[in-house]
């Protein structure tokens, strides 16, 4: 008989080993800093600038940024997995990441003003959603969306936004060029504090409004008619998650490239682990996907160290053989 | 609780599907709607479930038009078990059952003891307390349909839908779940898909055809020999036994004035 | 993979052209005590350094280029160097390769060719020198010129190739080699040793220039096997780059210098065959058989004149921007004009 594993003391495990993986990320990488200085420079107690800038503007920034481009990832890719009731929903296989992708490098080679104006940001999410759109349109059947219908029609709609970013790289400058890889694969090998307020607003404010919205999606995911007669209105709760799930989407990928799979492992583990029910889901979906990127950037800069390696191939290597094994127990 | 369905009509993709539809069940009546598959009984329920709204015609329950209450409200005063129903199998059956509470909170709600006993007393009334910790995909058919009872009880409905809540049940589990919506004195709504547990189990029944009513009434005024070989094709009458069971008693050989008659388009 | 291919057009795009994420002029206030003969001051991409000696931990970035190392080892500054990425195997300058190789390496990112924000500060260097923005655009995990100020160390970068994007100055020519080495000259505290080595190319190549002057001028291909820079099959013809002036001072053009306004030209097979093309110059980075690559690409296009005369000549590090473009100018005036030599 399953037993649901208390949520409270759960959350404080991980809260607390998100502490201890971020300390560890901003004590290890791929230049060596002892502890006891990284102490001292945290506190504000050292003296070596170089050890400091390293500390102060490099790995913390850094650390941050990969625990809120994990947790908004995965909260998104829980919410489009609630929303299409589907497990292999996520922005990275729905083509919303690479929609994302086209806004951002459409402002950053063109400028804004092919995009009306808008910032990397803003028109990161606008793509997003374009996408998340088209993917949604063409995933219907007589307006129900089917679920391999769905995930087709992302990986098409993915493979092309993902051209039309190559294109806009080419096109623009030469010099252009060699950003596509950062979307390609995703990084926060760049982290700078200035980029942190927005994708912490952004997922802080999504996560706390998702969290109240945990009982309904546990109600969506038990299907469009049975949410229906549960006194949900499943268009106007498909509508706002979509636009949930592509601003978290937009935030992130404007900062860290198109990371793929992490929407899509994060909340399958959890769910294993802890349940289905999205009012424990959430918070704990939003600490695990903190922890696990928080660890995987950690991998890609002292695996090799001082090397890096591109953050997305690691989250490739471990999500692409996930998803062939949802895909497997999906079938089954 | 009375529902009066008026006039409804609808059409999908510019098909018409239900043509004035009309029915009424009373107050602690269990009405079940017949007919051959693609008559419209789905369609019907969706119309007083609220997923489909009629070009024309109302759903009133108790004088109010359901489709003027917010969702919320409407899902508080009705609730259905429906057939694709694609509930996690890891959720448990608590969990299924609690979300019979949805549509009774808001945003900032949280659960509270009341809660907690009404969704308790639901699975006590389906008889599925015992199951309380299973994942919900390792029930039997049976035991699945209970729960979703259940999680209807959990609304606190004032009317049941309910879509052919027997498919896929073994005979004894048919029988076992009929015999408890009877007990539950709601009223209620059922699609049924066979006619002897149809008979059984409801007060009246409606029959529809091509999405028109071809027969309403108590059991044995509807299940007329002639209704039952014009719509389904049948050679066949109902008939109360001694016990005061109704039978429907299935005779080979040449239909009764020719055989089915297709639905006026 | 198509991605390494990606890797190596864009070590080749910084190597060559591009331009970095903008810099905001800003004052730059000497700390130390300067040395006899310092504080000097220059201007590099709008932005003045103030140097108050010559700098003992230089880093060089950029793992796709050579030419600013090559420098600095021409001007004997190698005990100047306290890590270097850049390295091409080989040299058109005996001994020069192997004074590379002999430097204190630095360690690269996985896939790319520049040293991580991290790294580079750790060596605390008091100068690191690119070849374009790229190497310091904080975007791709590198640190800035302005982070780079903060902890003390000044930055270049050639002044045709440190802008924004878009903002490539015009084309590299010879001179633009020869303002490096005057920089590094100053930087360094060796300005007569540059103005030497200034000196001795620009009498070379006047020597040259006189020999082939008056006589034809054939088209010359100029070519990177085995780099790809675009999509197309030949996509590392040099169409407007430093080796237009080569060609020039050497008594010849480039067959493919009108194609396109870009550095590298990203051309089908058919262009390149309605192409007349004299001579190939074929450039050696890090080929282990630049010789079979000449004989593959001739064979390919028997119509051209470069192919009946098996008119080629292989050339890596003299042929870009760096201290020895006198050398590429002999060779290539050699190959084009026999009979004047």
């Amino acid at each position: 008989m399953p037993r649901r594993l208390p949520l409270v003391p759960c959350l404080a495990v991980l809260a607390v080993a998100l502490l201890l993986s971020m300390l560890v990320a901003v004590g290890v990488g791929s230049v060596d800093v002892p502890l006891g200085e990284t102490w001292d420079i945290v506190t504000g107690h050292a003296a070596d600038p170089v050890n400091t800038k390293i500390i102060l503007d490099y790995r913390i920034p850094r650390v941050l940024l990969a625990a809120l481009a994990g947790a908004g990832l995965s909260i998104a890719g829980a919410v489009l997995q609630a929303l299409v009731a589907n497990p292999l929903a996520d922005p990275y296989v729905l083509g919303i990441s690479s929609g994302a992708s086209v806004g951002a490098v459409l402002v950053m080679t063109m400028g804004s003003a092919v995009a009306g104006g808008l910032g990397v940001s803003s028109a990161a999410f606008a793509g997003a959603m374009a996408a998340a759109l088209i993917v949604f349109a063409l995933g219907q059947r007589r307006g129900r969306l089917t679920p391999t219908r769905l995930v087709l029609s992302g990986v098409a709609v993915g493979y092309v936004l993902l051209a039309v970013t190559s294109y806009l790289q080419l096109k623009a400058d030469a010099d252009e060029l060699r950003k596509v890889m950062f979307w390609m694969l995703g990084s926060v090998a760049g982290a700078r504090w200035e980029q942190l307020p927005t994708v912490a607003v952004v997922v802080v404010a999504c996560a706390l409004g998702l969290m109240l919205y945990g009982r309904r999606l546990n109600a969506l995911v038990t299907g469009e008619e049975s949410a229906t007669a549960l006194g949900l209105d499943v268009r106007r709760a498909r509508v706002g998650l979509l636009a949930v799930s592509s601003l978290l989407t937009g935030a992130v990928v404007a900062v860290a490239g198109g990371i793929g799979f992490v929407g899509l492992m994060v909340p399958h583990l959890v769910r294993l682990a802890f349940g289905a029910d999205h009012r424990r889901l959430l918070p704990l979906v939003t600490l695990v996907g903190a922890i696990y990127m928080v660890l995987v950037d950690l991998l890609s800069r002292t695996v090799d160290r001082p090397a890096e390696l591109p953050l997305g191939i690691f989250t490739a290597v471990f999500g692409a053989p996930f998803f062939a094994w949802l895909l497997r127990r999906e079938e089954a | 609780m009375r529902l009066r369905v008026d006039g409804v009509c609808v059409r999908l993709g510019g098909t018409p599907i239900l043509h004035e539809v009309s029915l009424a069940a009373e107050s602690g009546q269990v009405v079940g709607l017949v007919g051959p598959n693609g008559s419209g009984k789905s369609t019907l329920l969706r119309t007083v479930y609220r997923s489909l709204r009629p070009e024309s015609g109302d759903v009133r329950l108790d004088g109010h038009d359901v489709w003027a209450w917010p969702s919320r409200t409407a899902a508080r005063r009705i609730a259905a078990v429906l057939q694709d129903d694609a509930t996690p199998p890891t959720m448990t059956v608590a969990e299924v059952v609690e979300l019979g509470r949805t549509p009774h909170h808001g945003l900032f709600d949280r659960n509270g003891p009341g809660d907690r006993a009404v969704v308790r007393e639901a699975m006590k009334r389906a008889g599925v307390l015992a199951l309380d910790g299973r994942r919900f995909g390792s029930l039997s058919g049976g035991e699945r349909q209970r729960v979703q009872l259940a999680r209807a009880l959990a609304q606190e409905p004032r009317l049941l839908i309910l879509d052919e809540p027997t498919n896929h049940l073994d005979i004894r589990a048919r029988f076992e779940l009929l015999d408890l919506v009877r007990d539950l004195g709601t009223t209620t709504l059922a699609v049924m898909h066979e006619l002897d547990l149809a008979a059984r189990v409801c007060d009246s029944l409606v029959v529809l055809h091509g999405g028109r009513v071809a027969a309403a009434g108590p059991v044995l005024d509807a299940l007329t020999p002639k209704v039952l070989s014009r719509v389904f094709g049948v050679r066949a009458r109902a008939a109360r036994d001694p016990d005061g069971i109704i039978r429907i008693t299935y005779a080979a050989g040449p239909l009764a004035d020719g055989g089915p008659v297709a639905p006026r388009p | 993979m198509r991605f390494t291919h990606a890797l190596t057009a864009l070590a080749v795009l910084c190597f060559s052209a591009a331009a970095c994420g903008g810099q905001s002029p800003r004052p730059v206030s000497a700390t130390r005590a300067a040395a006899p003969g310092y504080p000097v001051t220059i201007t590099n991409c709008d932005q003045a350094y103030t140097f108050t000696g010559p700098p003992g931990r230089t880093v060089l970035m950029s793992g796709g280029a050579v030419g600013e190392v090559s420098a600095l080892v021409a001007l004997g500054l190698e005990s100047r160097i306290a890590a270097n990425a850049q390295s091409y195997g080989t040299s058109d300058v005996p001994g020069r390769a192997a004074a590379i190789d002999g430097l204190p390496k630095a360690k690269i990112l996985k896939g790319g060719w520049d040293i991580s924000r991290e790294s580079v500060l750790s060596l605390r260097p008091d100068l690191v020198i690119g070849t374009t923005g790229y190497d310091f655009d904080a975007q791709n995990g590198y640190a800035t010129r302005p982070e780079l100020l903060e902890i003390g160390a000044n930055t270049w970068l050639p002044d045709s190739t440190c802008g924004g994007p878009g903002t490539v100055r015009g084309t590299q020519t010879i001179e633009d080699s020869y303002d490096m080495l005057r920089d590094f000259g100053r930087i360094y505290g060796v300005a007569d040793r540059a103005e030497e080595l200034v000196e001795r190319s620009r009498r070379r190549i006047a020597e040259i220039e006189a020999k082939v002057r008056g006589g034809s001028r054939p088209k010359v291909m100029y070519i990177i096997p085995g780099m790809e820079m675009g999509t197309a099959e030949f996509s590392s013809i040099g169409a407007n780059g430093i080796w237009n002036d080569i060609f020039e001072k050497a008594g010849g053009a480039n067959a493919f210098g009108g194609v396109t306004d870009g550095i590298f030209a990203n051309l089908s097979k058919e262009q390149v065959a309605k192409t007349a093309v004299d001579a190939v110059v074929i450039i050696n980075w890090r080929n282990p058989d630049p010789d079979a690559e000449a004989r593959k690409l001739l064979a390919r296009f028997p119509q051209w004149r470069a192919a009946r005369d098996g008119r080629y000549v292989v050339l890596s590090d003299s042929a870009y921007l760096g201290p020895d473009n006198a050398v590429a100018v002999e060779r290539i005036a050699r190959m084009l004009h026999p009979e004047r030599f």
